[in-house]
């Protein structure tokens, strides 16, 4: 009770009305405006009907994505302070995150774990979203976000994979970026790719590895669109995601 | 049902909260405990030292206790207390004082002397720097009253520094007596106050990761984190990992761990900390797993070029030997051994060399024929055999044939058995478990010769090797025709197999082309050219798989040079696959049973015993694909020195550096003559090489060439025209400027005492190693006359130090002085014939 | 809780209650893992090892330091010169001007540490004698290891006086061989 008391005095003063704009007063009108007011809560509908906190309809996988996109996100800024993006460190790099570092050993299978189960609850959400056919209008933008953010999920774990620069994840780049090869127009070995003067070392996989084959700046590559690149734009399109289903009658739910 | 907002998930919230903490109170424990064993491990270390410390204190502590030290110490402490009255008594008080408040006032004066000095030397620069740019007449003026300031402070800051020492030694003075009895006090204490200072600071040692990172060698160990004793010099515990190191002089004391790390020599994982197998690397996918035993000398050879006679490198130094002698780089590309000759013999010529039943026998199993036999066994059927030899027989005879066997003429047996001795034939080939004293170059065994070659190649071969073999070790030995058919037919009784002799072809055969054919194939297949030159195939390629595409064309085995790196999943491991388990066993399993992997796999049985397996086994591990940087390498730049001019000639014919060593080329069995002209008087020089004495023990002697009536040092045909030329070039190049002609005249060598030297020589135990008259032992050369062999120079500085003249000889340095040295010289000088 | 629940009948204001103690315990836990998590990141931050060149190095034995030598061998990897005077003590000193930190250089003809920046320069002390530099070098600590190698502990620092030979104020800076 102290503390309430301590934080009501608190918002009395004037640094306290500086951040806090509402008195605590519990109407329904004080709490939407406390939902409108908060940065943080605006993309939150005002309102949500009851069967929308239902978990047997929703299954709560957005949210839980969400969630583990924040736990990535902190987790892994926490690693980049022990890593070190070249050829040299790399992996040596996680081989100290292990030995040496201070729950850096924690952090990693973090890390590691939520991007796992993350590719796994987005799938859940998008089987939950056809299910309920959620997806019907209004609601068909959100859906196209969606699809873009999973894409953006197997990005995010694809171009992770090669950062601990082992054998694991050389090969798994080495592989996968030789599909590119294969695109139409754009790779030295798709359809008509030849014809328009694609070779190795200037079609879309050289784009994307900035070399021939697999190596420092490869390396380089894959850790800014992981670590910045590939983040922002997902963070933007969770932006626009939240926006619009707030916009378009908040989250679906049995009717 | 109740309605959404009607349900409580506070349960469900305390649940998952209850259950983060005890997840996250594991990952503490796990964090903190699980993954940093050496903790304990340093925790255990300390208490040990702390322990062993206590332990001495206590006896120290005894030993101050004891009443003797007791009674010193309290003589002492009175006599202190004595003079500490005397010092604190009010005149000496008075005076202490006022000398302090005047060092204090000097010290003052000089501290703001020296500031304003410093100020005065700004401006100065200052005012010199501008009277340099503008050269204007006034700075010259301010600079030169400046300098006198100068001049004035300096003076005046020397004189403040000698009052200020007068000061302080009048303070010592005066404090002289207590402190001098105060440190003698301290004296008896000094030890247990260490070792308490010791335990404290052990006891409250800081648990830390230990790490020896060098950048320069990629390695960053943190083995010393639970190893922790590695390298005190304290011995704390036996036990793991608490030990020193052992063998620290050569380990430790020639690499410096500051400067090698472990894993340069160890290998293992030296990142890892959090448990024994990570650390040592024993896990999948590391490929440097930690070196046990002898194997550790896998390491030596990644910066010592040359292995062979390195303290502590025995192992793997054997296995280079083994290398060498069983010439694995015939078919196997080895760096370093590129450009090596074919260590078999030539086989073009081998129809009109050996008889055919003989050479099928050898085919099939030399080590039957001969158990010291070098060529490994392949394993061929008969008709595989008798294959390969119709095709070298059909190169110059056509046909199978055998020389029968006949009676012997015993008068030539008799004469040829006496030459075989004199020749002293069996210092390099063993015949019948004797002989071959010489390991370092590679003689035939003579055992069964007399079945295995033709009487007339062996006479030829006598005659002059070299026209059948050009690289032949073997000296001419310029035997008469009389000789060579005496020492043939001697040869040819003596050395007989009767079991071949019983299988020898009656008559000749004629070979079928099928067989050649398949012989060529065999030969081809196996690779009898990477060790035999075979006409017709000098420019086929070697044997064995291949580990780089650029090999293929030269080498038919697999190049090893870097087999100590291969990743063990690219070891074919075949159909014992389920028993080996890392790249280790697979190499000992290779060298063991070649071919247990796979059908149709072409290595053949060398039949190694286990001291070779292991040698092998620790020099391949050795062969990896690592680089040290220059800094690292122990070089071995192999000699350049070649023979020149007449000289030449007559070396190449009786092959000196077969035995000799000069200059670093040779073969290291008989004396190094690379100081010779300096070293033997040439009159002696002159009789031994018409006629060598005994010097060495006999299986390490000169062969006596010296057969025939006229005298002559090469069987009777080293003319006197030879014998100037080599003492020629022997006092001309063969000499040094450490030992000077004229030695005995600078020396004064007259009045030194012989006598003294005799018996220092007795004293020294000289006689333990050589022999003067009938007494002494047979280790080193013999000194009954080695006052009319060698100079007295060479004397000298031999003994003075032994192994700056003979590299690696065994005799001792005794460290004598100069009397000593001249004493036992001269005593030796008058050891004349 | 097991028991609260055979003792009370369930009605509404007690599965309140309940619900209170729930939430409270749940959220002061979920506090104290928060607070755990905080400790965590925060000890995170604190690495375990070093990839520096160690603060104490060992640089030889004594022998190997000609007597009235300045050595400046191990100037640039180590940062520090080590000078032996005509009899046996040696010093350790620090290779950082003290006006703005340069690196001075020991000019053997002037005997004489000369700072290439403004001038100052040291004499083989350390102490300053000339140039804006407004104290004496500093010097380590320097001692000698079990195995008689010398070793210098930058850790350990003894920073120069204004005016003050470092030789008299910093006695344990010597090393007596």
């Amino acid at each position: 009770m102290m503390i309430k008391e301590f934080f009501d005095k608190f918002r009395q003063t004037q640094v306290g009305k500086s951040i806090f704009r509402r008195n605590y007063e519990d109407t329904p009108k004080n709490r939407m405006l406390a939902i409108r007011g908060n940065v943080f809560m605006h993309l939150h509908p005002i309102r949500i009907r009851h069967g929308a906190v239902k978990l047997g309809f929703t299954w709560g996988m957005g949210g839980i994505t969400f969630l583990l996109f924040l736990i990535l996100t902190i987790s892994g800024v926490l690693l980049m302070f022990y890593y070190h993006p070249n050829t040299r460190d790399a992996y040596l790099d996680m081989k100290d995150l292990e030995f040496t570092v201070p729950f850096g050993m924690y952090l990693r299978n973090i890390h590691r774990w939520a991007a796992h189960l993350m590719v796994i609850t987005v799938m859940l959400h998008m089987l939950r979203v056809f299910m309920t056919g959620s997806y019907k209008p209004p609601r068909e933008f959100s859906w196209v976000i969606g699809v873009l953010l999973l894409v953006l999920t197997l990005l995010l774990s694809f171009t992770g994979y090669l950062l601990p620069w082992d054998q694991l994840g050389y090969w798994a780049i080495t592989v996968g970026t030789n599909m590119a090869r294969a695109t139409p127009l754009m790779g030295h070995e798709g359809p008509f790719g030849p014809e328009l003067g694609m070779t190795a070392y200037n079609d879309i996989r050289f784009a994307l590895l900035g070399g021939s084959t697999v190596g420092g700046n490869a390396l380089i590559r894959g850790y800014i669109w992981h670590c910045i690149a590939l983040p922002i734009v997902t963070s933007v399109l969770i932006i626009v995601h939240f926006w619009r289903i707030r916009r378009d009658g908040g989250i679906s739910g049995p009717r | 049902m109740k309605k959404e907002k009607e349900k409580s998930h506070a349960l469900y919230f305390l649940v998952a909260v209850s259950l983060l903490i005890i997840t996250s109170i594991w990952v503490i424990w796990w964090e903190t405990k699980t993954l940093r064993p050496w903790k304990d491990y340093q925790k255990k270390y300390h208490q040990l030292v702390v322990a062993q410390l206590e332990k001495e204190l206590e006896q120290s502590n005894a030993e101050f206790l004891s009443d003797s030290a007791q009674k010193e110490y309290n003589d002492f402490k009175s006599a202190l207390e004595k003079a500490k009255v005397e010092f604190e008594s009010p005149a000496a008080q008075t005076e202490y004082k006022k000398a302090g408040k005047e060092l204090g006032n000097v010290s003052g004066e000089l501290k703001r002397a020296r500031h304003n000095f410093q100020k005065l030397r700004s401006s100065y620069l200052k005012t010199e720097y501008d009277y340099i740019k503008h050269s204007n007449a006034k700075d010259k003026l301010t600079l030169d009253e400046l300098n006198k300031e100068i001049a004035q402070f300096d003076k005046r800051i020397t004189q403040l520094e000698s009052k200020k020492r007068t000061y302080k030694t009048k303070l010592a003075k005066m404090t002289a007596p207590v402190d001098e009895l105060t440190m003698k006090m301290n004296g008896f204490t000094l030890a247990t106050d260490n070792l308490k200072k010791q335990i404290a600071s052990f006891s409250n040692q800081k648990i830390e990761i230990k790490q020896i990172h060098i950048p320069e060698l990629g390695r960053t160990d943190r083995c010393s984190s639970c190893h922790i004793g590695i390298d005190q010099s304290r011995e704390v515990s036996s036990a793991e990992p608490f030990t020193t190191h052992p063998g620290r002089e050569i380990f430790l004391g020639d690499h410096q761990v500051s400067q090698f790390g472990c894993t340069s020599c160890h290998r293992g994982q030296g990142r890892a900390t959090s448990s024994v197998m990570k650390g040592h690397g024993d896990v999948k996918h590391w490929d440097y797993p930690m070196l046990r035993g002898d194997l550790v000398q896998a390491s030596c050879v990644l910066c010592h070029e040359k292995v062979k006679g390195l303290r502590g490198a025995e192992t793997v130094s054997f296995g280079i030997e083994t290398l060498e002698r069983k010439g694995c780089y015939g078919c196997h590309k080895i760096a370093g051994y590129e450009d090596i000759s074919k260590i078999g013999p030539v086989l073009s010529g081998i129809g009109t060399k050996v008889n055919y039943t003989w050479e099928v026998n050898w085919l099939k199993d030399p080590k039957s024929v001969l158990p010291t036999a070098r060529m490994p066994k392949f394993g061929f059927n008969d008709e595989e055999a008798k294959a390969i030899v119709d095709y070298l027989f059909k190169l110059n005879v056509a046909d199978r044939v055998d020389a029968p066997a006949k009676e012997p003429d015993w008068d030539l047996v008799d004469k040829g058995k006496g030459i075989f001795r004199q020749s002293r034939c069996s210092i390099c080939h063993p015949a019948q478990n004797k002989g071959g004293a010489f390991k370092n170059i590679y003689a035939p065994d003579l055992t069964k010769v007399g079945s295995k070659v033709r009487i007339e190649w062996l006479k030829k071969w006598l005659k002059k090797p070299q026209e059948y073999f050009p690289e032949t070790r073997m000296p001419r030995f310029r035997f008469t025709d009389e000789e060579i058919s005496a020492l043939s037919e001697y040869i040819m009784s003596e050395f007989v197999d009767w079991d071949i002799e019983d299988q020898k072809l009656k008559e000749k055969e004629p070979i079928g082309e099928q067989h050649i054919e398949l012989g060529a194939r065999l030969i081809e297949k196996y690779g009898c050219f990477g060790c035999h030159d075979i006409k017709g195939m000098e420019k086929a390629v070697k044997i064995g798989p291949f580990l780089k595409k650029e090999d293929v064309v030269n080498k038919i085995g697999a190049e090893i040079s870097s087999i100590g790196s291969k990743p063990f999943e690219r070891l074919d491991t075949g159909k014992v696959a389920d028993k080996i388990k890392d790249r280790k066993s697979y190499l000992k399993t290779k060298l063991e049973s070649p071919r247990v992997f796979r059908d149709n796999l072409l290595m053949p049985d060398f039949g190694f015993n286990e001291k070779e397996i292991d040698g092998l086994l620790t020099m391949l591990l050795g062969f990896t694909a690592e680089e040290v940087p220059l800094r690292y390498k122990v070089l071995d730049i192999p000699s350049d020195y070649k023979l020149t001019g007449d000289f030449a000639k007559i070396a190449e014919d009786v092959k000196c550096l077969s035995c000799h060593t000069i200059k670093g080329v040779g073969g290291g069995f008989a004396p190094d003559l690379t100081f010779e002209g300096s070293k033997v008087k040439i009159e002696w020089l002159r009789d031994f090489l018409k006629n060598p004495d005994v010097i060495r023990p006999m299986l390490k002697q000169m062969p006596m060439f010296k057969l025939g009536g006229e005298i002559g040092m090469i069987r009777g045909y080293l003319s006197e025209h030879e014998v100037n030329i080599i003492i020629n070039y022997i006092r001309t190049v063969l000499v040094t400027r450490d030992i000077p002609d004229d030695f005995e005249m600078n020396k004064r060598l007259t009045d030194v005492n012989a006598e003294e030297g005799k018996a220092l020589f007795r004293k020294k135990g000289c006689l333990g190693c050589h022999q003067i008259g009938k007494d002494g032992g047979a280790v080193g050369p013999n000194l009954s006359s080695v006052g009319s062999r060698l100079n007295p120079g060479y004397l000298y500085m031999h003994q003075k130090d032994p192994q700056k003249m003979v590299p690696g000889a065994v005799e001792p340095n005794y460290n004598m002085n100069e009397e000593e040295l001249l004493n036992i010289t001269q005593y030796l000088v008058n050891l004349q014939k | 809780m097991d028991k609260n629940k055979k003792k009370q009948p369930e009605n509404e204001p007690k599965s309140n209650s309940r619900r209170k103690f729930f939430v409270t315990a749940g959220w002061s836990g979920f506090t104290a893992l928060s607070l755990g998590s905080a400790a965590i990141f925060a000890r995170f931050f604190f690495p375990r090892v070093l990839f520096e060149p160690p603060a104490r190095v060992k640089i030889g034995k004594p022998s190997e330091f000609l007597p009235g030598m300045v050595d400046t061998r191990f100037k640039d990897k180590n940062g520090v010169w080590i000078i032996r005077d005509e009899e046996d003590s040696l010093i350790a000193i620090k290779t950082v001007c003290t006006h703005l930190g340069c690196t001075p250089n020991w000019i053997e003809s002037r005997n004489k540490f000369k700072c290439p920046c403004h001038g100052s320069g040291f004499l083989r002390s350390g102490l300053n004698v000339e140039g804006p530099a407004p104290r004496p070098l500093d010097r380590y600590k320097i001692t000698l290891a079990d195995d008689g190698q010398i070793l210098v502990n930058k850790s350990i620092v003894y920073r120069g006086v204004e005016g003050e030979d470092p030789d008299e104020i910093y006695p344990q800076s010597i090393l007596k061989v």
